[in-house]
């Protein structure tokens, strides 16, 4: 699973953040790219991928809204 | 799962962070950029079989609400700062203010120049008129002015008043 976010609408310190909230959950890798940052998760339960994925975003959106 | 377009010309994108968050509690929200100036709103509800309809007006209702509250928090920064400096502090370095007649000044700002003729220093406090001097020393000093005065004197020939 990979989430694909816009480096524009989101900093780099809360995505951080917010995979350090989320890595007890699964496995969480980070590459950057230049318009964006990609974010793998991986080795996670196929119930709850979903909600984790959609969790992470609103977890991201928050950090994010600190941040301005 | 309901989308929004929002061009950020129009509403910030703190605007939209601020508006997003009011709806995270019962909503998942994602934003993603869309065109320049635009950024499109991924909303999804966290129960099933909503009608997001209602809630893609909700949100953008709430999204002029955010806009308006931080263009006036935006706009009384000055003010809230001297208020918070004036609480901190105890004091405010006020604004000048075009006031020649002095209309703007407390009482107490425009009689602090104010000089009484008090060649006596009966308006001074006793502190005032005995400072350096210790309790004794000073009450000593009275007792003699008092004796020296002339109704003491009146009484001095022979216990006798005149």
């Amino acid at each position: 699973m990979e989430i694909k976010i816009n480096k524009n609408i989101y900093n780099k310190e809360s995505v951080k953040k917010t995979i350090q909230a989320y890595t007890s959950l699964a496995k969480i890798d980070f590459l950057e790219e230049a318009d964006f940052f990609i974010v793998k998760i991986d080795n996670i339960n196929e119930e709850v991928k979903e909600i984790i994925q959609d969790e992470f975003c609103n977890y991201l959106l928050f950090e994010s809204g600190k941040c301005l | 799962m309901q989308t929004i377009i929002v061009d950020t010309k129009i509403y910030s994108l703190r605007a939209i962070f601020s508006t997003a968050y009011v709806f995270l509690d019962n909503y998942y929200i994602f934003l993603e950029g869309f065109d320049d100036d635009k950024i499109q709103i991924k909303i999804k509800s966290k129960k099933e079989n909503e009608d997001l309809e209602k809630i893609i007006d909700e949100f953008k209702n709430e999204l002029i609400n955010a806009s308006l509250r931080l263009k006036i928090s935006e706009e009384n920064k000055k003010i809230r700062e001297i208020i918070v400096t004036s609480a901190l502090y105890g004091r405010v370095e006020a604004p000048r203010i075009n006031d020649p007649k002095g209309i703007c000044k407390t009482w107490e700002e425009s009689h602090s120049e104010v000089k009484i003729n008090d060649p006596k220093g009966i308006c001074k406090t006793w502190e005032e008129t005995h400072s350096g001097k210790s309790v004794h020393m000073a009450v000593n000093n009275e007792i003699l002015k008092e004796k020296d005065s002339d109704y003491c004197k009146m009484f001095d020939h022979d216990g006798d008043k005149n």
